[in-house]
């Protein structure tokens, strides 16, 4: 057998896997949609590799597979007439733009990892826009509690955006 | 350029937070998916090493827990055997003390018998000295009765027809191993189970000679010749019968360890008998 064994798949499968769905959600603004994409690429790229085709760079090949699929779902589908975000990325590098996808995919997994009661006050906030007094009403805290918890969380995925850019900026 | 990054950052986390949902995106979740449409068979141990040590873990704790339980309940046997002509003396666990007559053996689960199942297993001929311990009675049960006791020594002899048991302390109950009613034998008193009856019965013929086998020492009170012919058939393992009948003769004596030709050369002489051992078929 040519190539990527299993193990080496399954690894890259894992590892890929959220900052290429973050990646394409920057396109496709639909979290469904860019599940099915990433499946697909993936189940391209494995077939590729079963029937005998050299994937060079599986990384570099996925991300180009997941754009372009990206791109011709958005093309396709009525309720996407060109999105604003598009000339935003295209400004960046497509290097930058997968940096970028994976220091999205480490706040969602930040997110993931917030404690239950922090992780609801967070996603009520910035997710659903609602005001401290409304989420503090809503689940009978006082506002200064909210605040509180806010200010944690967002420390919290802050940190994980600090430790990427001090491994930036100071490689020292 | 640090309020530009920061001013990024609240971007980022708006655009994830915006999209976030519980579950979705789970790169676990999604390669079982993949894995399931593909064909792929999933190892569970190779899943990743944080569960292959736990499974490890958990494979060594089955392991010992097996390896202790079956440790425990796990059965032992100790079998003892005496040769012919030899008396074995046996130390149980619990101090009680076994004396084998010449060709027996006893056998006792060795781990039950220390966790209070004071058990043994008889053949042959032994006398027993049992340490008292009301908790936990000692019972040694034959191919035919069973003897229960707390603290006391007794014998028990067991052949192909009969069991033939001897109190010299205490108390024992004695029943059939078909469990029949017991019956109660004090200092003293003898018992025995033929096959014939099918039951115990008690044993009045003299016991002077009974733990003769363990004394080396013989002795006759005014016996009969129906006795003396028993004894030493029992003490010297033969079978004795008398070839001249001369009335009713009876015998005072004791005999310290001598050889079978003779213990009857004397009581042949003295009696004015023929007691001869009876060629085996």
């Amino acid at each position: 057998m040519t190539g990527i064994s299993l193990q080496e798949f399954e690894r890259s499968f894992k590892s890929l896997y959220k900052p290429l769905c973050l990646y394409s959600l920057r396109i496709t603004e639909s979290l469904d949609d860019t599940e099915d994409i990433v499946q697909q690429a993936f189940s391209d790229a494995w077939d590729k590799s079963r029937g005998g085709v050299v994937i060079d760079n599986l990384k570099a090949y996925l991300y180009r597979a997941v754009y372009n699929r990206s791109l011709s779902f958005v093309s396709q589908s009525p309720s996407h007439q060109t999105t604003e975000e598009l000339p935003d990325m295209e400004d960046t590098s497509e290097d930058e733009q997968i940096y970028e996808a994976e220091r999205n995919a480490r706040l969602w997994r930040a997110i993931d990892n917030l404690p239950p009661a922090r992780k609801t006050i967070f996603l009520m906030s910035k997710r659903d826009g609602m005001k401290y007094r409304e989420i503090a009403e809503k689940l009978e805290l006082s506002v200064k509690t909210v605040e509180n918890q806010m200010g944690k969380a967002l420390k919290a995925l802050r940190e994980t955006a600090v430790r990427i850019y001090t491994f930036l900026f100071c490689p020292a | 350029m640090k309020n530009e990054q920061e001013d990024k950052t609240e971007k980022r986390i708006r655009f994830v937070a915006k999209h976030y949902r519980e579950d979705a995106i789970d790169e676990n979740k999604a390669w079982q998916v993949f894995s399931e449409k593909k064909g792929i068979k999933q190892r569970r141990f190779t899943l990743s090493h944080y569960w292959q040590a736990i499974a490890a873990a958990i494979l060594v704790c089955f392991a010992l827990s097996t390896w202790y339980y079956l440790e425990n309940v796990k059965e032992e046997w100790l079998i003892v055997v005496s040769d012919s002509g030899q008396i074995k003396k046996v130390f149980l666990p619990d101090s009680s003390m076994i004396v084998m007559a010449e060709n027996s053996s006893i056998k006792y689960n060795l781990i039950g018998f220390k966790k209070g199942n004071r058990d043994v297993e008889l053949k042959g001929k032994a006398f027993f000295q049992v340490k008292r311990d009301e908790d936990s009675p000692f019972s040694v049960s034959t191919a035919k009765t069973v003897v229960k006791v707390l603290g006391t020594s007794f014998q028990l002899n067991e052949k192909t027809d009969r069991t033939a048991l001897y109190v010299s302390t205490g108390k024992v109950a004695f029943a059939s191993i078909e469990g029949d009613e017991e019956m109660i034998l004090t200092e003293g008193m003898s018992a025995i189970y033929t096959d014939r009856d099918g039951v115990v019965m008690e044993d009045a013929t003299d016991k002077s000679n009974v733990l003769a086998w363990q004394t080396k020492e013989l002795h006759f009170n005014n016996a009969s010749l129906e006795q003396i012919v028993r004894d030493l058939s029992e003490y010297y393992g033969v079978e004795i019968v008398n070839r001249l009948d001369n009335g009713n003769k009876h015998l005072t004596a004791s005999f310290n360890d001598l050889s079978l030709d003779e213990t009857l050369l004397i009581i042949n002489q003295t009696l004015d008998v023929h007691l001869v051992v009876q060629p085996a078929d």
